[in-house]
């Protein structure tokens, strides 16, 4: 029994790490402000540039790295549109998406197949990033409360002009706060392309920075409950990959269902949530 | 001047990123955009070819449209647009109806399907406040579970060996041809305009599409006007889910096939955010928007049957166009709503 518990406790950490990552960079896009769609597409471009760049270095460290860059790339073009362009932050986020989509299934077609392939690319093994996941939790939680950048970049997010009547420029906090956020999106797309399935695949991300979002709407913007949203739908991630054509209570479930779970969940988990605690006051506005 | 300035240089980097993806497959830029154009424009049959890719763009770019009005951001059009295909499909194969009778039910059933799909994403976002982009993604994968189990399973054609399909559509239920003498493109263009039309008219001469767009520009006005937001926001939200059920169900009546397959949709719904976006979410200028993506479409799978420049290079063109034109025109108003 104690063995299934541990099973199912490294199955969640090991498919809720991404999810974890993602999460804790979304919110710090959100709480300066800035609603990020582009997650997922970050999460993508992370994946591929990690898988790419270990691929041809034969360093997973150095694929990571790259993960990292290429993921505050993208929100780099994120930051630019919605601050300096003022565009619509939704809209940004599923132009870049696209984006990403488009790219990466471009560039794997014209790169040699070993891109895809688990045995070559170096990986690093998962639970390392895990603890790389926990301890930025602690690291973002302290920094928001208890540092002068933090409690910053918080204000902006509640009420920007507030914070510029005190002389904070909004601007460059956002900036900030959407570059972080992508870099960990990136090193999230990395741990799925380096760490959890090594090897790049076509929309490898599949909609996990959209759960990440969900995790953090439910977690309630707060580094510990969106950690703990994200190991929660890691779980299910899981789940889907033991359960398959295991009866329960007799009947055989098809594989779609186990496949819809994570997502079917998120809809649930929406549909019941209450908003008792309210999203950054200016989220969007700016 | 800053602004002009920043939006010309993005404007050229993204002509030059797409002209070095286009160098890199081996073609000359120059060479692949002649052949893009032809395979766009080029004779009748490439024009009924574009025509025919627009049908499904022109639906799922008015539900896109629709919703956009109302300030909600469908993405799940993709997810609306199989389950409508599918349940049109199950009416036209499953019952014996006569010839009018039957397309017109297979319509409705797809346009119902796909109302029922985007429901969850409306009731949430008007009574928990959960963001429609989350939900109708969700319900996207969803669709896409759901579709799949049903075309290996419950809906399969007996002789389908090696590809899940439906069994084919009775007679009664196929969408007749535009011309006798080719049989390319469907009626199915003529249906997405006369729907654009008509949206037309509900949102800019009744009182009803008004109160839409009035919770849309600014809902909290709206509301001070008695113009009950949830409900608006809930009846929006089915009304752009039926648009591209209807999308789904006009091609599975319209394709050569008249039956319903595995990757039935290559991503018309996705598509359909950047066409309703191109059109600044007005039903008339969706008609446009939607042939210029059903050129994209054509002129690229022109260009890859004679070049080595693969299909993909469109997704990338969509999402740029999507940066370029509709990102700089949805600019947020200060002290909007949302």
């Amino acid at each position: 029994m104690t063995l299934l518990i541990q099973v199912w406790i490294l199955g969640m950490l090991r498919g809720g790490t991404s999810l974890m990552l993602t999460s804790l960079g979304g919110l710090l896009s959100e709480r300066s402000g800035v609603i990020n769609i582009g997650l997922e597409g970050m999460m993508l471009l992370g994946a591929f540039a990690g898988a790419v760049v270990s691929y041809f270095t034969k360093s997973a460290l150095l694929g990571l790295s790259a993960a990292v860059l290429a993921g505050g790339l993208l929100a780099y073009a994120h930051a630019l549109l919605t601050q300096r362009l003022k565009v619509e932050h939704v809209m940004s986020g599923i132009a870049l998406n696209l984006v990403a989509l488009g790219v990466t299934s471009f560039l794997l077609r014209r790169l040699p197949d070993g891109i895809g392939s688990f045995s070559k690319v170096p990986s690093v093994p998962w639970w390392s990033l895990t603890i790389v996941a926990c301890v930025l939790m602690g690291v973002i939680y302290v920094w928001l409360n208890y540092t002068p950048s933090g409690i910053r970049l918080q204000a902006v997010g509640n009420d920007a002009e507030k914070a510029a009547q005190v002389g904070i420029d909004p601007i460059k906090v956002r900036y900030f706060g959407v570059i972080a956020s992508g870099m960990l999106a990136g090193l999230g797309g990395g741990y799925l392309s380096l760490a959890q399935t090594p090897g790049f695949s076509v929309n490898m991300s599949s909609g996990r920075g959209y759960i990440a979002l969900a995790a953090l709407i439910l977690g309630r913007w707060n580094p510990f409950g969106a950690a703990a949203a994200a190991l929660a739908f890691g779980l299910f991630y899981q789940a889907e990959e033991w359960m398959q054509g295991t009866p329960i209570f007799g009947v055989q479930l098809p594989t779609e269902f186990w496949l819809s779970l994570p997502y079917l969940l998120t809809v649930i988990a929406l549909a019941g949530f209450r908003g008792r605690s309210k999203p950054p006051a200016d989220l969007g506005k700016t | 001047m800053k602004r002009v300035l920043t939006i010309l240089a993005l404007i050229i980097s993204a002509t030059a990123l797409i002209a070095v993806a286009v160098a890199s497959t081996g073609t000359p830029p120059g060479y692949a955009f002649i052949i893009f154009v032809q395979g766009a424009f080029g004779d009748k049959a490439q024009w009924m070819q574009t025509l025919s890719l627009t049908i499904p763009l022109l639906l799922t770019g008015l539900s896109v449209a629709v919703a956009l009005r109302a300030g909600l951001f469908n993405i799940g059009a993709e997810g609306q647009l199989l389950v409508g295909g599918l349940m049109g499909a199950w009416t036209g194969y499953a019952f014996v109806l006569p010839y009018g009778l039957h397309l017109g039910l297979v319509l409705i059933v797809g346009a119902l399907a796909g109302a029922i799909w985007a429901l969850p994403a409306g009731l949430i976002k008007a009574w928990r406040g959960g963001h429609e982009v989350i939900t109708t993604i969700m319900l996207n994968y969803l669709a896409l579970n759901l579709v799949n189990y049903l075309l290996n399973g419950p809906m399969r054609a007996v002789s389908a060996f090696n590809e899940p399909k439906t069994p084919e559509l009775m007679r009664s239920a196929w969408m007749p041809m535009l011309s006798f003498t080719d049989n390319s493109l469907s009626l199915g263009i003529l249906v997405g305009i006369f729907v654009a039309i008509g949206l037309w008219v509900w949102l800019f001469r009744t009182p009803n599409g008004y109160e839409t767009r009035a919770v849309g520009a600014n809902s909290n006005a709206a509301k001070a006007h008695g113009i009950s937001i949830s409900r608006t926001l809930i009846m929006t939200m089915a009304l752009s889910g039926a648009l591209a059920g209807l999308a789904g169900a006009v091609l599975v009546a319209g394709v050569p096939e008249h039956r319903f397959y595995r990757d039935f949709s290559p991503g018309y719904g996705f598509d359909g955010i950047a066409v309703g976006l191109l059109a600044g979410a007005n039903p008339l200028g969706v008609i446009p928007a939607a042939v210029v993506f059903g050129a994209v479409d054509s002129g690229t799978r022109y260009m890859e049957s004679l070049t080595s420049v693969p299909r993909d290079i469109a997704v990338v063109v969509r999402g740029l166009i999507i940066l370029g034109v509709a990102g700089l025109t949805w600019q947020r108003k200060k002290g909007s709503a949302k």
